[in-house]
């Protein structure tokens, strides 16, 4: 059985339902719809993202489905990236946060949480100036308050 | 340019950070610092030393944040080696006093110090020894969902601890008391005062473990949030992981194990070993202990010892005495033969050799001997015997660290663990009177049903032979690490940690057929062993081939014959199911991997084969000297 999903473009995308129903979102609609053919409009999603996004979804189609694991315990998270999942992440930052943010909006958290794990490399290491300089952010601190914020937490520094 | 991320995205990324990295992203910008703060007091780590007082001024930023904080890890140190002990009291009260601030929000009346306070709930009887006489009231700005706790440090008033812990029971599922001084743990009431408590570590030399009592009555009238889980004597407990110190099993009274009963969601255990072990030489119960771990546990998949806990413990399967009998006269005859031939050694040559190298010689050869007649001998037998079930159900880890295992105990668990996955080895020599030889374990000691007396004492202490026997332990040497190898099937990880196998020993020991696959003659390297100058020898395969997933190991080649490394290359390649291999202490020449080529039909996606390579390709380090295109290699590990 096929899906068609339709980009924010108006281009349809024809994938196996058990591919679209890695995203939740996707899964719950169908289920509330019931046996349907009629397109499902992502209007938050372009073409060019779909296209990644579907690809994630087709390669990982048989994998179990996640255990939500309540260790919310930094220390025992794994930041492993699957292999795949890394040469799959390698596009330019305006791509990755565009499929972060369609992961998120369709539910997809092996997606989402790749994702991240791959923004957070990016972070990892930088400074405070390299990261705003990374990510293109304002510092809307004033000097006083930096430093407060500094010497405040001070003792996260060395850890 | 790249939109930017959403807070609740934003949030997940960060998630993935350490705080060292939280700790610049907080920086930032205003939406950075809102949503890396949580994070960042997620987990806070606290290291204070005496003398050295940072944390005071940081006291203000975690205090201000404390409602943030899930985990919470607490190192006190007495930092004794700056201006030698202290005069005068130690400052503990300092640490009392923030802990009682950090974590439950509640300061100490000003005209009550500290001191008075602790003389106060120490006064009463011992039954209330857990009761304060001034109840501590949490504020409202406490960690509300602190999930772990690791406190490391010298508690003067455990009660004072145990109050903490108290109020922390509707959130606490991880708790570490590492306790420098005395401390009589109460198992139960750990666990009754913590119902959510999944994972449990008891640290520390000193701790004692109070017998279990009767009716814990006292408790419930102390501890008004947990009452729903007090009332039934037999409620089951959620605990996955328990460490606990060995003098666990010194626990006086018949009851002292019933703890056990309700902790059927046990899945790991970790023992370290006591000093106070040696005071108990009688009341020590392991195999009690045992019985009651195998019948109730039955969840149990790890067991893991640090130290010398007797491995009776485990209640292995009693060997047949056919194969103790060879396995004590192997272990004879290999100390009279080694001793001889160091006599003849060093009388040959006349003291050339350096000391260092004769008793290695010597071992070499004497191995060689041994192998051919009694090694296979025992094979055979152990494989005849095979034990296919554990005691254990679900056991698949045994974790023996501080040279815990003779060569003995591992020759035993090649007979008797086949279940085993996972084994990991440390040092190399455990000698201590003890711990005693795996293999020796009486039938009485592991005989079945309930009521069977057991003691270390009452089997052996009237035999002073059998003792003796029991504690002669050699270290493990490569000959030992081979036959396990080669005997125990259902491997999955290994390490060897940091034990070199030879590749002599690895040779099967008869030269069966001529069609090896090894043709390739070998100028210059005649054999002793095949005059002809052909190369006929196979590596003894192991039995693990089929399921071996990680391998750490060395292997040591005494020559730079290619062959031979190509030979254990080629053996490499055979396992099928191999993703990492670790090399430590080799001398194999990395140029001559091809025989690892042989993975890449036989893995499934071939997948496996390129960590495979990764890893071999990362290892780097070790091959310091690779010279030539013949690939010798100059430097040679032992």
């Amino acid at each position: 059985m096929t899906v068609i999903l339709v980009s924010s473009d108006n281009q349809d995308f024809k994938v196996d339902k058990e591919v679209a129903e890695r995203s939740i979102l996707i899964k719950n609609m169908l289920e509330d719809v019931g046996e349907s053919d009629s397109p499902i409009p992502l209007p938050n999603v372009t073409s060019a993202v779909l296209t990644k996004v579907i690809e994630y979804c087709e390669h990982h189609r048989n994998d179990p489905v996640q255990v939500p694991e309540e260790t919310d315990d930094p220390r025992k998270r794994s930041n492993d990236i699957e292999e795949w999942d890394m040469k799959f992440m390698q596009v330019d930052q305006e791509m990755l946060f565009e499929i972060i943010l369609a992961a998120n909006y369709l539910d997809i958290k092996p997606l989402l949480d790749v994702g991240c794990k791959t923004v957070a490399n990016i972070i990892k290491g930088k400074t405070p100036e390299e990261i705003r300089k990374a990510f293109n952010i304002v510092n809307d601190f004033t000097p006083e308050e930096e430093a407060q914020i500094k010497k405040e937490n001070e003792w996260a520094e060395d850890r | 340019m790249p939109l930017p991320l959403p807070g609740e995205v934003l949030s997940v990324v960060l998630s993935h950070l350490s705080t060292k990295d939280l700790f610049q992203c907080i920086q930032v910008s205003a939406l950075w610092y809102h949503e890396a703060l949580p994070h960042l007091y997620r987990t806070v780590t606290i290291n204070k030393r005496d003398g050295i007082p940072p944390f005071p001024l940081h006291l203000p930023a975690i205090l201000s944040n404390r409602h943030l904080i899930h985990h919470v890890d607490w190192f006190i140190f007495r930092d004794f080696t700056r201006g030698g002990f202290p005069n005068g009291p130690l400052p503990v009260q300092v640490f009392e006093t923030d802990l009682l601030e950090v974590l439950l929000d509640y300061k100490l009346p000003e005209s009550l110090p500290l001191s008075e306070w602790i003389d106060k709930t120490d006064q009463g009887g011992k039954d209330d020894l857990r009761k304060s006489a001034l109840p501590l009231r949490p504020g409202p700005n406490r960690p509300l969902r602190l999930k772990s706790l690791t406190l490391l440090g010298y508690f003067q008033r455990i009660n004072l601890l145990e109050n903490t812990l108290e109020h922390l029971s509707m959130s606490l599922t991880f708790l570490r008391l590492m306790v420098q001084g005395a401390y009589m743990a109460n198992l139960e009431w750990l666990l009754e005062t913590l119902p959510l408590l999944k994972h449990l570590s008891l640290e520390g030399d000193l701790i004692q473990f109070l017998p279990p009592s009767p009716r814990p009555s006292s408790y419930s009238d102390t501890n008004t949030i947990t009452n729903s889980t007090v009332e039934s004597d037999q409620s089951h407990y959620p605990l996955e992981t328990l460490t606990f110190m060995s003098a666990l099993m010194t626990r006086p009274g018949p009851t002292s194990f019933d703890i056990f009963k309700r902790l059927p969601n046990l899945k790991n255990i970790r023992i370290i070993e006591t000093q106070s072990w040696y005071r108990h030489p009688d009341g020590v119960r392991p195999g009690e202990f045992g019985r009651v771990l195998e019948k109730y546990c039955p969840k149990l998949e790890r067991i893991e010892t640090d130290g010398a806990v007797p491995v009776w413990f485990f209640r292995l399967p009693p060997l047949s005495p056919a194969i103790r009998t060879t396995m004590r006269k192997l272990e004879q005859e290999h100390a009279e033969q080694l001793a001889q031939l160091r006599a003849e050694e060093f009388q040959l040559r006349g003291g050339m050799w350096s000391t260092s190298v004769a008793p290695r010689a010597a071992n070499v050869l004497l191995q060689k001997q041994l192998e051919q007649q009694e090694r296979e001998d025992l094979v055979f037998q152990a494989l005849a015997g095979r034990i296919k079930q554990s005691y254990f159900r679900n056991l698949k880890r045994l974790e023996m660290r501080d040279h815990t295992l003779s060569a003995q105990d591992l020759v035993c668990l090649g007979i008797q663990a086949q279940f085993l996955t996972h084994v990991t080895l440390q040092r190399q020599l455990y000698t201590s009177s003890q711990v005693w030889n795996l293999y020796e374990t009486d039938p009485e000691v592991v005989g079945q049903g309930e009521d069977a007396k057991i003691t270390a004492s009452s089997a052996t202490v009237n035999n002073p032979e059998k003792l003796a026997r029991m504690r002669r332990r050699s270290p493990i040497q490569s000959r030992d690490v081979l036959f396990f190898l080669e005997v125990c099937a259902s491997l999955q990880h290994f390490s060897a940690g940091p034990i070199a196998v030879y590749f002599d020993e690895m040779l099967e020991h008869e030269d069966n057929d001529s069609d090896s696959e090894d043709h390739e003659s070998q100028e210059g390297f005649v054999r002793s062993a095949d005059g002809d100058g052909r190369d006929r020898r196979r590596i003894q395969r192991w039995a693990c081939e089929g399921s071996l997933e990680s391998l750490e190991i060395g292997f040591v080649l005494e020559t730079t014959n290619p062959n031979d490394h190509r030979l254990v290359w080629a053996h490499l390649g055979r396992f099928r199911k191999l993703r990492s291999l670790t090399l430590g202490g080799s001398n194999l020449i990395p140029s001559l991997k091809h025989g690892i080529g042989a993975l890449v039909p036989l893995s499934v996606g071939g997948r496996g084969v390129n960590e495979t390579m990764e890893k071999i390709l990362s290892f780097g380090s070790m091959w310091t000297s690779v010279v030539g295109g013949g690939g010798a290699v100059l430097d040679v590990f032992y």
